[in-house]
């Protein structure tokens, strides 16, 4: 597995710097969680460290190369790339959706039994075994986003990149969910990589915690250190109180600061 | 669905455009019974150089068609994209009618259906070059839409400055969409273009599923936006510009079948392509053989048959999927 760097990022998106100046080194086998205020670039971030668009300036490597001169179908393979809001043109069913997961390994013979396999898998570790006939169309919005989950993890990419992944789960899914994420990093050794803005989610999975603000990142580090008064208040331009929880802190927002 | 049901409708669509080119053979103003076949008898001569090359090409050009029609509607993601949506059958038309301004003294045959693959060919390179360089899905129905609506309004001018009211009502009569008369001449002519743009649209298949989750994911799947883009416009501006040089414009078809197919097969965009190519052949070749023997006095033009029969299909669709939303 190799380490995700990116080096002095910069995007501006029509008059908007997105991102300015972003320099991360993302280490394999640790959960990874990006917070930070709306329009932060949170996702733009994510997209270019994906390889999916380029930077004004700067770039993105998987190791010693740079990801947006890997073949595409390499780069599918090994990284993997939930967006915000996935969007599920076709009526078709949960099982065919998470086989597209598949599509960077399927060559012209369709799939094989490893393909099979990785999406049992998949379907397994997010519950969704049993909507496997399911039209996505008729899915809650919870079985939806365990679905669209189940289809980022069967590349079993080394590198896998979420937005929102956790939105409209309901709480025992965002437990499952966070579980999964670490097994996926501590387990496999996968590097994983996620924005947030539940805090307290963000809390109990990150092994690591990114806060960006006006496209920087104003704090890096373990998630105690992260989420203190002192950084959400420059982030979110919150007062905030931390109480000390059993499975971490609980987070309170007191009100805007003055 | 599974892929097994697939195969069974596959096999299905081939028995029925077996059965039906039985019966594409014998009907018509002539019937010709079974026992009159490969005998000397003269009406031989009708069956091998009339009805043959007919029932090919409905086949050839019905399937085109409905994978033409598959094809878009999986990139676009839109049910109701066909090949007139993007402009090419179109330019394919506009070619064909720019030959009334050549064609004086030269009477030659071959002038239309040339005129038509030359008016497609430039079509999808115009359609590329609107579109831009980019995949965006918006630039390029916005880019279809403006192509038709050129192409469209040239033939309406070309047609009103013809030099000789009487190409205009040949060419208005051939605009219509018809495979009546169509000698090996327009098989041989057309089969090549529209095998080697169905060829270009199955390569996309895999690239079609993946866009069921939307442009980025397709993207961060390995999957090459701006080639797939490429194979599918040259794909279907030789398969539907080389059906409408050789039958004028058959609407519907691409329209339509696509959405006769997702119940049975399922609706995962690439596994929906040759089952429509199938479906559009039986519906092409159907429709043909119904067109020859309704008791009129003027045979019907294939193409009005189908819009006719197009109209209230997608009325019975949009009651039907108000029931769902309802």
């Amino acid at each position: 597995m190799n380490t995700l760097i990116a080096h002095d990022l910069h995007v501006r998106l029509g008059d908007k710097p997105v991102l300015q100046g972003i320099d991360l080194t993302l280490a394999p086998g640790q959960v990874t969680v990006i917070i930070g205020p709306n329009g932060a670039g949170k996702s733009t971030l994510l997209t270019r460290l994906t390889g999916l668009a380029a930077a004004d300036r700067g770039e993105v490597r998987l190791g010693d190369q740079p990801v947006r001169a890997m073949p595409a179908r390499l780069r599918g393979q090994r990284i993997g790339y939930l967006p915000q809001t996935p969007e599920v043109v076709w009526p078709v069913t949960v099982r065919a959706l998470v086989g597209l997961g598949r599509t960077p390994f399927i060559g012209g013979r369709g799939p094989d039994a490893t393909d099979l396999e990785a999406v049992a898998r998949a379907m397994q570790a997010t519950e969704t075994e049993v909507l496997e006939s399911r039209i996505v169309e008729t899915l809650s919005g919870g079985e939806r986003a365990r679905v669209l989950l189940a289809r980022a993890i069967a590349g079993e990419p080394e590198w896998l990149l979420a937005d929102e992944p956790m939105a409209g789960l309901d709480p025992s899914h965002q437990l499952d969910a966070a579980l999964l994420f670490q097994r996926l990093a501590h387990v496999d050794g996968r590097g994983v990589v996620v924005t947030l803005h539940d805090l307290h989610i963000a809390a109990r999975v990150a092994d690591r915690i990114v806060v960006m603000a006006e496209g920087r990142i104003l704090h890096d580090g373990p998630p105690a250190a992260a989420l203190s008064p002192d950084v959400l208040r420059a982030a979110y331009g919150v007062r905030a109180r931390l109480w000390p929880g059993e499975k971490g802190p609980l987070i309170e927002i007191l009100d805007r600061d003055a | 669905m599974s892929e097994r049901l697939s195969w069974r409708w596959i096999a299905a669509f081939l028995i029925a455009i077996a059965v039906l080119s039985v019966l594409s053979l014998a009907a018509g103003k002539v019937w010709i019974p079974l026992d009159a076949w490969f005998t000397p008898d003269l009406r031989w001569t009708i069956i091998a150089e009339l009805r043959v090359p007919r029932t090919i090409l409905a086949i050839a050009v019905g399937a085109a068609l409905g994978m033409c029609g598959a094809a878009l509607q999986g990139y676009t993601r839109n049910p109701l994209a066909d090949p007139g949506v993007l402009g090419i059958s179109s330019s394919a038309a506009f070619g064909a009618v720019m030959t009334l301004y050549i064609s004086a003294g030269m009477g030659s045959p071959w002038l239309l259906p040339v005129g038509g693959i030359i008016g497609g060919v430039v079509g999808t390179v115009l359609l590329l070059l609107f579109s831009g360089a980019t995949s965006s899905l918006v630039a390029f129905i916005l880019a279809g839409m403006v192509l038709n609506t050129i192409a469209g309004n040239g033939t309406a001018l070309a047609l009103n400055l013809a030099p000789t009211p009487w190409a205009v009502n040949e060419i208005i009569h051939w605009l219509l969409g018809s495979l009546v008369d169509r000698s090996f001449d327009e098989v041989t002519f057309a089969l090549p273009f529209i095998a080697v743009g169905m060829a270009m649209l199955m390569t996309t298949t895999r690239a079609l599923d993946a866009l069921t989750l939307g442009e980025a994911t397709a993207r961060s799947l390995g999957i090459n936006l701006e080639r797939m883009r490429l194979m599918l416009v040259v794909g279907v501006g030789l398969a539907a510009g080389a059906s409408v040089a050789v039958t004028g414009v058959i609407g519907f078809v691409g329209l339509i079948t696509p959405h006769l197919v997702r119940p049975l097969v399922g609706s995962r965009p690439g596994a929906v392509l040759l089952p429509s190519a199938l479906c559009g052949a039986v519906i092409v070749l159907a429709a043909d053989i119904v067109v020859r023997i309704l008791p009129s006095v003027v045979e019907l033009k294939l193409g009005i048959a189908m819009a006719v029969l197009g109209g209230p299909f997608f009325l019975m669709r949009l009651i039907a999927m108000r029931r769902v939303t309802a």
